[in-house]
Order: structure tokens, then C-alpha cells, then sequence
């Protein structure tokens, strides 16, 4: 998310300032040249989080509390007073689980490699994907109607490549695929000639919280707010969410 | 937020961080903050304890990307081809261009592919885009180049390399002890020659046509996650030095 030379830089500001010490600077740096994207966002987060705050105040980074090791100890002075001290948790909130529940960007990728395949790489698709709400007020959630991710290959192989093959047969032909089976799915693809040159589609944002408490927001400050009273700490104590990609962030305002 | 915190009452804060890209007047990305204090409003705790995190998060770095595509980048590995800044430049004909550094060390070492290549043109500028009519100039007016530099740019992942043909000469650069020397009329007899093919419309390019040795340095440079520290013209400008400085995490793993 941030240019590469800053982190480095923020890195070895932490360092030569004494809040990144080893072994937990090694971590960090696993972390951050991993493959594991969600892992390695969150580091770089905790170290312009963490460099950002130490230029202004003390910063002590995993300081155990019984057996707890909040992120940061954060203590600075305040004129005309005594100093103010803090602990806080850095918690990165992104909505990969629910992408993993609603797998509309892996099916229209593998429907477009399917129909590449199959010879048609000149669009003209419409992808429409139905959806439900689930659960009881409050705690409701959007839901796309589409096969698991596992199946998502064998559903478009059986039933999707024979309407790409009726539609390269008859590419001047409007053609309409409705899904008729089980109604847990809901899908619906209109070729139009007159459209040809890209694919278009729409599904409902299923990313976006109608629940209270079930979102991962929710869930993710539910975790920290655990673990920050399971420390013991009796003085102020704050949670800093950061962006990792959760769509509930941006509705939080 | 206000139900997480009428349900946690020892929690004194929270703070939330987002991302957004704006696209009303000048495009960019930017981070959004919140604060949301436990209630009742305690003034004693939020009065010294603000201003701190106030200017903490409004100090935070440029966001480069968006938190989704940061993600992508990561899992195809393209985390540092992200920072080249490939096409840009600050073009005033026939007198100075600055241009991508990483896109111009890429072509000395001859590894950009014809796709690539084609990536550089800009179709709605003279002479398909800065680059080749700067270098078209060069040849048609049989200018000397003035001054080469290099600016950096250490919040960006990339920097820039000027060329001048006229105006004020520049202060000597930064130096280092891996440098590699090219000849002034060999580095632009090939930058002349991509100009040429870049107008004509043909399939191939000739990348890859100064010396092999100068490319080899410039190659294992790059693989030792070096970028350009500084460039000069030296021997009465009859030579282009470049100097390569110590590893830089814009193409290198953080250490």
C-alpha cells in the first residue's frame, strides 16, 4: 500500500530508535516479504502505525501484560501535568472471508478463461448473480448466489460451456442462459451481439455490514477488546483499525 | 462502532483508518481517519491524549495503492514492478526531459520485452510520446546533450533521469564506486534508433544493442536490487557515467 522505500525507511527509523528490536524485528520482516498477502498489508500497517507514533511519544512494542502482548505501551508527557499513558492493539480488518464465502471474482475470472478456451474471447456477456439476505434483523447479512469456489469450475463446465458453444454457433444471435436448477443458485447471462469488445455483470455488495455485530469489523475489535482486558492493564486502552481492504470501514463514518 | 463500545466499556477508543480514492479534481489516494471515544466524553482524557493522535495519523505516509490491489501485487509477486513509474515524464521539446529512471535503466539493460516497448508509446504526443521525440530531436538537430542527472525521489519507489540539451548545468552527482561508463554517441545512437522504430510501426525492435558488457553491469545492478544513485556526463561530455547505489527496497526484499 505504501511505496517501498518508506517502509524500509520507517523500518530502520524503528530500529535504530529501539521500538523494533529482535527477535520481533525479524518477524516483522517475514511478515512483510511473504507471500501471505493479508499477513504482510498488516505488517506494513504496524510499522507506519508504530513509526508514525514513536516521533511522537515513547513506544514500546509487545510489551507483555500477563500473558498478553499488546502491540503498543505508548507514553508521552503532557505539559502542565502528569504523563499520559496508554495500550493499544493495531488490528488490520479486510473482507478476504467474505470474498472466500462469495467467490464472484474467481467465477467470472474462470468463465472468461472458459470461454477463451473454448475459442470466444470477444465479450458481449452479461453476468447477472442473484443474492439473499440471511439471518434475523439484526444481525442480517447479504449473500451471493453462486456455486462453492470448489465447484465453480464443474458448474460452468457443465452447464455455462454449452451455452458458450450454442452462442459461438450462432454469434449473431442474442442468446439467454437462465439458471433453473437448485435455488441456491441464481445466475442469469445474456450474449448480445451489438456488445461485443467486453463482458459486463452486477451482483449486490455483499461486503457491505447490515449486521450489528456479525461483520468482520465487529468481530475483528471483538478480538482485541479481548485480548486488551485479558492483559490486565487497568489504564487507557484504545484499538487503531486499520484498512486492509473491508468495505464496512468506509460505511463506518 | 457505538454498539462495540456501549458493549465494552473499558475500552476508551478506537480508531479507524481507511482508504479511499478520490477522483473529483485530481485523482488520488488518500487515508481517512476516525476517532470514536467511550461514552460519557471524558474532556480530562481526550484533551492532552488527541493532539497526539491527531498528528500521528495525519503524519502517516502517501498510500501508492488501494488495499485490494496491494493484495493482488503481493500474491503475483508484482509488489515491485508496482512502483516503476513507466511512462512518466516532465517534457519541455527540445530542450529537457525527465523520465522514469527505472524505465530507462530497463532499456540500457535491454530487458524490456517488444510488448513492453509498445507499452511506452504515448499515442496523443508527437512522435509517439516524450521519450522517442526528445531523442528524434537529438538526431534531426544534431544537438549535444548538455547535462544528464539523476533526481530522487526517496517517497516514491522510483526516480527520475534528466537530460538537458540547454539551460543551466548541473551540480555534480552523488558518486559511488560501482559505475559503469557508455559512450555519449552509443547511448544515443540507441535511444535514436528506438525513436525511429517506435514511428514506424514495426513488429520487433533493435533492444539490446549497446554494448553487451555495459548491459551485463547494468543487469546484475538491478538483480543485486540496485537502482541509479546518480548519473554525469564526463571526458567533455564525450561519456554517460552512471552510478548505481546500495540496495533499495523499491526493487529488492526489506531487510
Amino acid at each position: 500500500m505504501f511505496g517501498r522505500r518508506v517502509v524500509q525507511r520507517e523500518l530502520e527509523f524503528l530500529e535504530t530508535s529501539g521500538v523494533l528490536i529482535q527477535p520481533k524485528r525479524a518477524d516483522t520482516l517475514n511478515r512483510l516479504n511473504g507471500r501471505e498477502a493479508r499477513r504482510a498489508i498488516a505488517a506494513e500497517w504496524e510499522v507506519i502505525l508504530l513509526a508514525a507514533v514513536a516521533r511522537r511519544a515513547d513506544v514500546q512494542y509487545e510489551k507483555p501484560f500477563g500473558s498478553k502482548y499488546p502491540d503498543l505501551l505508548v507514553r508521552f508527557p503532557v505539559p502542565d501535568g502528569p504523563p499520559v499513558e496508554f495500550v493499544g492493539e493495531i488490528v488490520s480488518v479486510s473482507d478476504e472471508h467474505e470474498k472466500k464465502r462469495n467467490p464472484v471474482g474467481y467465477f467470472t475470472q474462470e468463465f472468461n478463461r472458459i470461454a477463451w478456451k473454448m475459442g470466444h474471447d470477444k465479450g458481449g456477456f452479461d453476468i447477472r448473480i442473484g443474492d439473499r439476505t440471511v439471518g434475523i434483523y439484526p444481525e442480517k447479512r447479504t449473500e451471493l448466489l453462486l456455486p462453492s469456489k470448489q465447484d465453480v469450475p464443474d458448474f460452468l463446465k457443465r452447464h455455462v460451456a454449452p451455452f458458450i458453444r450454442s452462442v459461438m454457433a450462432h454469434p449473431t444471435v442474442p442468446q439467454n442462459f437462465e439458471w433453473c436448477g437448485s435455488s441456491e443458485i441464481a445466475l442469469s447471462i445474456k450474449y448480445d451481439p451489438s456488445r461485443l469488445g467486453w463482458n459486463s455483470g452486477g451482483y449486490a455488495s455483499y461486503s457491505s455490514p447490515m449486521a450489528l455485530r456479525s461483520n468482520v469489523l465487529y468481530r475483528n475489535l471483538d478480538d482485541k477488546a479481548s485480548d486488551l482486558r485479558k492483559s490486565g492493564y487497568t489504564g487507557l486502552k484504545g484499538i487503531l483499525v486499520v484498512d486492509a481492504g473491508c468495505q464496512a470501514l468506509c460505511s463506518s463514518d | 462502532m457505538e454498539e462495540f463500545l456501549k458493549r465494552h466499556p473499558y475500552i476508551h477508543f478506537v480508531t479507524t483508518t481507511h482508504y479511499e480514492y478520490r477522483t473529483w479534481a485530481k485523482p488520488h489516494h488518500t487515508l481517512c481517519h476516525n476517532v470514536f471515544w467511550q461514552r460519557p466524553f471524558d474532556e480530562s482524557v481526550i484533551q492532552p491524549f488527541y493532539p497526539v493522535l491527531n498528528d500521528s495519523l495525519r503524519s502517516l505516509p502517501s498510500v501508492k495503492t488501494s488495499p485490494q490491489n496491494a493484495q493482488i501485487d503481493i500474491r503475483s509477486g508484482e509488489q515491485f514492478a508496482r512502483g516503476c513509474r513507466h511512462t512518466w515524464h516532465e517534457w519541455s521539446p527540445t530542450t529537457k526531459l525527465a523520465y522514469s529512471s527505472r524505465t530507462f535503466l530497463r532499456l540500457v539493460a535491454g530487458i524490456v520485452s517488444h510488448e513492453e516497448f509498445r507499452t511506452l508509446f504515448v499515442d496523443n504526443l508527437p512522435n509517439r510520446g516524450p521519450f522517442f521525440d526528445f531523442f528524434r530531436h537529438v538526431a534531426e538537430s544534431k544537438a549535444k546533450l548538455l547535462s544528464i542527472e539523476v533526481i530522487q525521489r526517496p517517497d516514491d519507489d522510483d526516480d527520475s533521469v534528466v537530460f538537458k540539451l540547454r539551460g543551466d548545468s548541473v551540480t555534480p552527482c552523488k558518486g559511488s564506486t560501482l559505475f559503469c561508463d557508455i559512450p555519449t554517441a552509443t547511448l544515443l545512437r540507441y535511444f535514436v534508433c528506438l525513436a525511429y522504430e517506435a514511428i514506424m510501426d514495426q513488429r520487433r525492435f533493435s533492444i539490446g544493442t549497446l554494448p553487451i558488457s555495459t548491459q551485463a553491469f547494468v543487469r546484475q545492478q538491478m538483480r543485486e536490487g540496485r537502482l541509479l544513485v546518480g548519473a554525469m556526463l564526463v571526458e567533455q561530455g564525450q561519456t554517460v557515467r552512471l552510478h548505481f547505489g546500495s540496495r533499495d527496497a523499491a526493487i529488492s526484499p526489506f531487510w
